[in-house]
């Protein structure tokens, strides 16, 4: 396991210094932008907020003419020429304002930066190692397409591996705010970083973390949670303040994990990156399905 | 006709001027030793009329209880009638409850008593325990499993269904891109959207191939999007089931089981069914949900806010309304039938009412709001209320009269009543009324209502009236020795002893204004024997004594007589004038009593009467003045018809007299002064002195009989504070009707004075007595051909009578002589 960083200025502890958001026109909502500034100003970091203009959709909108259907009504139209492009922008524009908002009411440090490419790549292309980037579950609006077996944690497990970031928050639309946060513990490498990740993110006031261990081996389930126990009580400026409770999956991986989430009502799983690329198909799409926000760290 | 004068009356002995209790009829030493409770007396018609209306099964035999205030009708009634419900069945409980069909018509259940707060504690419990049952089956691994297999398979069927247009795209070099328009196709090469320029690069056959494959893609599209509301409508359908199934199971013994305890009672068992019916048709109300959005969702749809009445629970609760086993606001005992009183019988506390919480800016209400009124409480038993308070409250006398024609509470508010309102609210289910009414009033407001209210009397078939007096015979008085007890005790006070219960029967009669008669005015009992437990605590005295009931009457006479003290006082210091020495033509002293609340007492006035040659005319000063009432007015009249009888029946009565009441400066009502005025007409017309020292009270009739009039012992004792605050004399005294002897209940100070011969009362049967008494001379027989001996009063007023008649009779001719001026002067003469 690694280390829990340095005691002394807490300054130094600190393991996220940004938080870097991306979105593009199918991922900005303000429920989202509020998420994400509390976030911030709750870790003392820098915001920077990112709008991922989709490449294939710019291409589109140069068209002339686009043949859109409407899932509501079933049927196509022929959409004026620049029309979808004006959308596009209104979009842009919109998400500027929410961001600017949120971060000027808390008095976050902030940017805002307008890129064009693909969601993800952009997002840890421009992020650092110690950067926590957020992106939204529906991120990728546009042919970012995650067909069957292609579950977003995975995917984005699979990039996390060839980029500087080392965490990636994915947030669930459907996740109940103020609910209890799982972490699915290996006693992996991956897994003490996401140790250190959700004590990281956890709610001060909540505090409350449910740990799985994911581990048949009495033994091995022994030594975890004195590790873990350890790690929280050295925790610094926030030893004990954590209800931690120790919940053993032997045999059920992360599929129980993700049962025993929604049956909790939490609104946050953490996992190494690791642990979710090593799933095997009921495990990925258990991920897929999960009803709350998911944390991959490496 | 031949009258026999009577001689003078002599004064009335001391024993003849108040009636002392009898001691020897209170066998006790002190109340505490008479045994606790007993009936009220003196009131046998009410007791009567009282068990025919409580026997009475039939409709309309509501009872009214008509008598003075004070007079103790509620204490009578109450105790009665509780006495009597005793005996009654317990009637049933009352629950609302929800109407699963109709929420706007709330059910009513009656219940065996008892068992209504059974039944809402039952389903308090139930839906605690579903509450916990339901998210629990819907937390098992078995309902997450299927309800994931049926998501699952909706999810998998569009994307299969997707991924296959996708694909199908893909090997044609077309996209399937999600844009903010909805489904969009876009030509690709390589994976990567192609923009217009590089579109244009590609050979027409590839551009061709691409188009083709989007108008392929399109019309798919098309049918897939229409499929999909389908495979939606699919999934709830079978997620629905599933919940059914799985809500089934897990209400399914929880509702069987409360069912076993309610078998005898199949209301209680459709009520179960139907709350079953309905959790399973909303079970979704159970399972957690997030609070904030369904707030927002249910506010942007215009439905009902979170809240109270918002809660979902609550359609499954009861409301108790009625609960025999636990009757309260002062209701009666739980024994037996209830018996109300309502004190504020306004619409709302009659039939109960509907309330209402704000929630956002809304008034809501559901079935748990149903208040009951007073008639649900008293249902099965009796209700009694103060009629004038319910008069006095808007609608609450049409609509207890409508419930008693209807048979049936049914709870509306005065809007609803008027047809004023027009928002929707709820009809609960009317409950069936059986309930006795009995209404308490006084006699006035009985008879207004018989007399103007046709529909009163079918309702109100008995009517109790109440006595206000009672006979002080011997059991009477220790009947009334009873009562003292019963209200001390009740009152908690001391206890009274014999002496002091001897002197409150005394009162009791001077109450009454009769030395033969007790009143049953217990309010005013209660009181003088407060004030009397007061004194005796005072004096440190362990029972209340005659000496303390005595200070209690003369501290309450101090603080009511300020008036008294005031015309007592004038009349010393002669600015009113009354003279209780001497003799005097054609005056006399009168004796009225004024009323003051509670407070009576005599007021001395001085009646003069002016005689001259006219036309027969008696005139009453007071009545032209409007300050004479009609009794008083048909007093006078009779002097008139009396002095034609007696003296002029064979001639014209040739006088014209005046009356008046000296010094009255307010209304003279009521003919006991009549005596009076008749005396001093007779002194005018015989020109003989009256004695002042007297005073006068009695009406008389057109044969100059003396009758009984009232007031008679704060008449006597009016003028006896005059005479002594001048000095008794022993020539001062009062002539009363002799039929009013049996009404004297004087002071004790009066009665020592009457003893000790400084005072006198006259009983007077005729005017021949009274007048010979106040004059000292015989009234004077009248011999066979109707005249009178020389030297009596008759003689010298036949005699003054007989020259106004032949003085008269020479003006009348002289008049007939036509002569000029003097015609004119004789005829003015006679006017």
């Amino acid at each position: 396991m690694s280390a829990p960083p340095a005691g002394g200025d807490p300054e130094v502890r600190r393991r996220f210094r940004r938080v870097v958001v991306a979105f593009d026109w199918g991922s900005e909502n303000a429920g989202a932008v509020e998420l994400v500034a509390a976030l911030a100003e709750r870790l003392r970091a820098e915001l920077k907020a990112m709008f991922v203009e989709d490449i294939d959709l710019m291409r589109l909108a140069e068209h002339p003419h686009v043949f859109a259907f409407s899932a509501l009504s079933a049927t196509g139209q022929q959409l004026a020429a620049d029309h979808l492009r004006r959308v596009l922008r209104s979009r842009l524009a919109r998400s500027r304002e929410a961001i600017e908002a949120a971060a000027e009411r808390r008095q976050l440090k902030y940017a805002f930066e307008v890129r064009q490419g693909r969601l993800l790549a952009e997002a840890l292309k421009a992020a650092e190692s110690e950067d926590l980037v957020i992106l939204s579950w529906t991120a990728g609006g546009g042919t970012t397409s995650f067909g069957p077996g292609q579950a977003p944690p995975v995917v984005i497990a699979q990039a996390l591996a060839e980029a500087h970031a080392r965490s990636v928050l994915l947030l669930h639309p459907e996740a109940p705010a103020g609910g209890s946060l799982v972490l699915a513990y290996d006693g992996s490498a991956g897994a003490d970083a996401a140790l250190l990740a959700a004590l990281e993110v956890a709610d001060e006031d909540g505090g409350a973390i449910e740990v799985a261990l994911l581990s048949g081996r009495t033994a091995e389930v022994e030594r975890w949670a004195e590790t873990i126990r350890q790690t929280l009580a050295d925790y610094p400026a926030r030893g004990g303040r954590f209800r931690a409770r120790l919940i053993a999956f032997p045999g059920d991986g992360l599929e129980g994990v993700c049962r025993t989430a929604a049956r909790l009502g939490a609104s946050l799983i953490v996992l190494g990156a690791d642990l979710a690329l090593a799933q095997h198909d009921t495990g990925r799409r258990a991920l897929e399905r999960v009803g709350c926000s998911v944390l991959l760290v490496r | 006709m031949r009258e026999k004068a009577p001689a003078a009356p002599s004064t009335l002995p001391a024993e003849a001027l108040f009636a002392a209790c009898d001691e020897t009829l209170l066998p006790f030493a002190t109340t505490a030793e008479l045994p606790a409770g007993g009936d009220i007396v003196g009131q046998g018609r009410a007791t009567e009329a009282l068990r025919l209306a409580l026997g009475m099964k039939a409709a309309g035999y509501n009872l009214f209880a008509l008598g003075p205030s004070g007079v103790g009708k509620f204490t009578f009634v109450r105790h009665a009638v509780e006495k009597a419900a005793r005996r009654w069945p317990t009637p049933p409980d009352w629950c609302y409850i929800n109407n699963f069909a109709e929420p706007h018509r709330p059910k009513a259940l009656e219940l065996p008593s008892g068992r209504g707060r059974p039944l809402q504690q039952e389903a308090e419990r139930l839906i605690e325990e579903l509450q916990q049952a339901i998210p629990a089956a819907f937390e098992t691994d078995e309902y997450r499993s299927r309800k994931s297999a049926i998501q699952e398979q909706f999810k998998e069927r569009q994307e299969e269904a997707f991924s296959a247009l996708q694909a199908q795209g893909r090997e044609n070099d077309v996209a399937l891109i999600k844009t903010p328009m909805g489904l969009a196709l876009a030509p690709t090469k390589d994976g990567d959207v192609l923009s217009p320029q590089d579109f244009e690069q590609l050979s027409g056959e590839e551009k061709q191939r691409r188009q083709d494959a989007s108008e392929r893609l399109q019309k798919q599209l098309e049918a897939f999007l229409r499929e999909v509301p389908r495979w939606e409508r699919e999934q709830r359908e079978q997620l629905r089931t599933l919940n059914r199934e799985t809500t089934q199971y897990a209400v399914g013994h929880l509702i069987d089981e409360m069912k076993k305890h309610w078998e005898d009672l199949p209301a209680v068992l459709d009520h179960l069914e139907a709350v079953r019916a309905d959790v399973i048709e909303n079970v979704e109300d159970f399972l957690p949900k997030e609070q904030t959005p369904q707030i927002l969702i249910a506010a942007a749809a215009g439905r009902a806010p979170q809240g109270p009445i918002a809660n979902p629970f609550r359609r499954y609760q009861v409301n108790v309304i009625v609960d025999q086993q636990q009757r309260g606001n002062g209701d009666s005992a739980q024994e037996g039938a209830p018996v109300v009183y309502e004190d504020h019988p306004t619409l709302s506390n009659l039939v109960g009412r509907i309330e209402h919480i704000a929630q956002f800016g809304t008034l809501m209400t559901d079935f748990m709001l149903i208040k009951a009124g007073a008639l649900h409480r008293a249902n099965g038993g009796c209700l009694i209320l103060d009629v004038r308070r319910v008069l006095m409250n808007s609608f609450a006398y049409e609509t207890l009269k409508r419930v008693l024609r209807s048979g049936c509470i049914r709870i509306e508010s005065v809007a609803e009543s008027l047809g004023w309102s027009t928002t929707i609210t709820l009809e609960p289910e009317p409950i069936p009324l059986d309930v006795k009414v009995i209404l308490l009033g006084d006699p006035l407001l009985y008879y207004l209502l018989s007399a103007y209210d046709p529909e009163f009397s079918e309702l109100f078939r008995v009517a109790a009236d109440f006595d206000t007096r009672m006979d002080r015979d011997a059991a009477g008085t220790q009947a009334y020795a009873q009562m003292i007890a019963t209200i001390a005790r009740t009152a908690k006070l001391k206890p009274i002893d014999r002496g002091g219960v001897a002197r409150l029967i005394e009162h009791g009669a001077r109450l009454v204004g009769d030395a033969e008669k007790l009143t049953t005015h217990a309010d005013t009992l209660e009181s003088l024997l407060r004030e009397a437990n007061f004194w005796a605590g005072e004096a440190d005295a362990g029972t209340i004594g005659r000496a303390h009931v005595q200070q209690a009457i003369d501290a309450r006479t101090y603080r009511s007589d300020l008036l008294r003290a005031r015309i007592q006082e004038e009349i010393g210091r002669g600015t009113l004038v009354i003279e209780t020495e001497g003799a005097r033509v054609g005056q006399i002293n009168g004796l009225a009593v004024i009323q003051l609340n509670h407070f009576a007492f005599g007021r001395p006035s001085r009646i003069s009467c002016r005689v001259r040659l006219g036309k027969g005319e008696v005139i009453d000063i007071e009545r032209e003045v409007a300050l004479g009432g009609p009794l008083h007015s048909k007093g006078v009249l009779i002097l008139s018809a009396f002095l034609s009888s007696r003296y002029a029946h064979e001639q014209p009565l040739s006088l014209n007299a005046s009356l008046v009441f000296e010094q009255s400066y307010s209304g003279v009502e009521g003919d006991s002064a009549s005596s009076a005025e008749l005396y001093a007409l007779l002194s005018a017309l015989a020109e003989i002195p009256i004695r002042q020292s007297l005073a006068v009270t009695g009406s008389v009739d057109q044969q100059g009989r003396v009758q009984a009039i009232g007031g008679v012992n704060e008449k006597i004792e009016g003028f006896f504070d005059i005479c002594v605050a001048r000095g008794l004399s022993g020539e001062q005294g009062v002539l009363i009707p002799a039929a009013n002897v049996k009404h004297l209940m004087l002071r004790a100070d009066v009665v020592a004075a009457c003893r000790e011969g400084r005072f006198a009362v006259y009983p007077v049967e005729t005017i021949d007595q009274g007048i010979t008494l106040l004059t000292g001379i015989p009234a004077g027989e009248a011999d066979e051909k109707g005249g009178y001996p020389l030297g009596t009063v008759n003689r010298a007023v036949a005699n003054r009578l007989a020259r106004f008649v032949r003085k008269a009779v020479r003006l009348a001719r002289e008049a007939d002589g036509g002569k000029g001026n003097r015609n004119a002067k004789s005829r003015e003469a006679l006017r």
